[in-house]
């Protein structure tokens, strides 16, 4: 006889575990629990982006565990898997972890950004644009008006060591004079302020879209930001994301995530009103805790309905006769509602990170249960676990 | 670990001052001296003890809010004094930068959930706290 695993004991369709993490299991990006109406308030306002300014500039914060990773990641499966409409292009989606010490200045922002873009991809588009236009040079003017850069786009098309400078000139690293006049460019990219970085990269949105596709960066951890003491450092940062927010970029969206409270532990760079007031304050959006006992058990309901294969825990429920209901299984119809209740005492501690983590510890007691592992979750496991989590 | 820096009762004195939920998953002991061990460790009420005959993995990892202050440490080297002071080991450090975030995510994740269920992986003791 087969060993049970602990999928199978849970009748768990695609998991090994209750766990839900998109940055290990790519395809968990496509669950989102509960929630319902701000799941619709994001689809509306990315669907209205892609109208004005004609790409998503939004900003999600929140405590720890409320789920901004997994809104970043879900919003860009969402995007990708449903495109709204109003999207000309298919969304090009770029996820990074922002990494800021407390010298980084925007400099370093555009190289992450650049980097995660990767130099692959950007000489693939460029190829796309060269193999679909009998007039390169002028397909390239119409992308930027700065002559350095079409310079190293035309570099960065042709290969070889140019190919590769060309590259590094345009994710904004200091390359030597010789280097410089190889790739036949004047000077540094970035030497004269941040605006030439911004420059740069709404060329790369303006080739993203030559090519049919959108440029979208999914920035998480932006936090780091309050990393940064220097002033001149700190105002790089804010430059570079007051260029990106303006009208005159509507080729390069950009979701940003970061861990705050309240608004006002935001890093300023981020919350100043000439940023807000460039994005609208709509797209400022805080991830609450679930809180009301409503949200958090259409959460439950949602994950477990996504996780488990109904049709194998009917035919378990019935074969064993167990004391639970195929809509709260694994957990019995009164361990299900303790769950609920232990996850609202604290409406701070409320969050999706530490639901999952609850439910998937309780799984796991169950599993570890002797003599016999518990088929399902009873009110004295939820009572051992919910407590140290919540409490 | 008695003749290193810092010793086992000082690792678990840590894990207990600062509240870190702390999973330990190795092989049954057979030497008095591993019994010491997870006795002493089984008294942390922030550490959950498994056992599992198969793994031949030493591998440390460290997980941090915020994620980019986590590590991971793995190489050949149990958490013995021999293996830190004496022995010829080697062992690679990962910082949650770059390409060692998604490195150490990926552990994580193994040693959190995968590895704690697989069939042949035992409770010892379970964890008593775990902080949200």
């Amino acid at each position: 006889m087969p060993t049970d695993t602990f999928q199978s004991w849970f009748c768990l369709k695609n998991h090994a575990t209750f766990t839900i993490d998109p940055k290990v299991n790519p395809d968990d990006a496509k669950l989102y629990f509960g929630r319902v109406q701000l799941r619709d308030r994001i689809q509306k306002q990315v669907s209205r982006a892609f109208i004005d300014p004609q790409v998503p500039k939004m900003m999600f914060y929140g405590a720890y565990g409320s789920g901004k990773t997994q809104t970043l990641y879900h919003m860009a499966w969402d995007m990708t898997a449903n495109k709204p409409a109003s999207c000309k292009g298919m969304p090009h989606v770029v996820h990074l972890d922002i990494e800021v010490q407390s010298k980084s200045s925007a400099d370093s922002w555009h190289l992450q950004m650049t980097e995660a873009l990767e130099m692959g991809t950007v000489q693939g588009w460029l190829q796309q644009l060269f193999g679909s236009t009998a007039n390169f040079d002028q397909e390239v003017a119409k992308l930027t008006s700065e002559a350095n850069i079409q310079m190293a786009f035309k570099q960065l098309r042709g290969g070889g060591d140019l190919s590769f400078n060309a590259w590094r000139w345009l994710t904004g690293q200091e390359l030597a004079a010789r280097e410089l006049q190889e790739i036949r460019v004047t000077r540094r990219l970035g030497v004269v302020g941040v605006g030439d970085l911004v420059s740069a990269m709404i060329a790369l949105g303006n080739l993203a879209r030559a090519v049919n596709l959108e440029l979208v960066f999914f920035m998480d951890e932006m936090e780091g930001l309050s990393n940064v003491k220097q002033g001149d450092a700190a105002e790089s940062w804010h430059d570079y994301l007051r260029k990106l927010s303006d009208n005159s970029n509507s080729s390069v969206g950009y979701v940003l995530g970061f861990h705050a409270a309240t608004i006002d532990e935001a890093p300023r760079v981020l919350t100043r009103p000439d940023i807000t007031s460039r994005i609208g304050k709509q797209n400022l959006i805080e991830l609450e805790t679930l809180a009301a006992p409503a949200n958090v058990k259409s959460f439950i309901e949602d994950m477990l309905g996504h996780l488990i294969d109904k049709t194998k825990a009917d035919a378990l429920i019935k074969a064993e006769n167990l004391s639970s209901t195929l809509s709260t299984y694994p957990f019995t119809a009164s361990a299900f509602e303790r769950i609920c209740d232990y996850a609202c005492q604290d409406p701070a501690k409320s969050t999706p990170r530490n639901i999952i983590r609850t439910i998937n510890e309780c799984a796991i007691t169950a599993w570890d249960a002797t003599p016999v592992k518990k088929r399902v979750i009873d009110d004295t496991i939820v009572d051992d676990i919910a407590p140290v989590i919540f409490g | 670990m008695e003749d290193c820096r810092y010793s086992l009762a000082d690792l678990s004195e840590k894990i207990k001052a600062q509240r870190i939920p702390t999973y330990f998953v190795t092989r049954k002991p057979c030497e008095s001296w591993q019994e010491e061990a997870i006795n002493l460790l089984s008294a942390n009420k922030w550490i959950e003890i498994r056992f599992n005959e198969s793994l031949h993995a030493k591998v440390f990892i460290a997980t941090a809010n915020p994620e980019s202050e986590s590590f991971a440490l793995f190489g050949s080297g149990n958490l013995t004094g021999a293996a830190i002071n004496s022995n010829l080991e080697v062992g690679m450090m990962l910082y949650a930068h770059g390409a060692g975030r998604k490195l150490i995510d990926q552990l994580h994740y193994w040693a959190t959930n995968q590895l704690r269920v697989l069939p042949e992986t035992k409770l010892h003791k379970p964890i008593k706290n775990i902080r949200r």
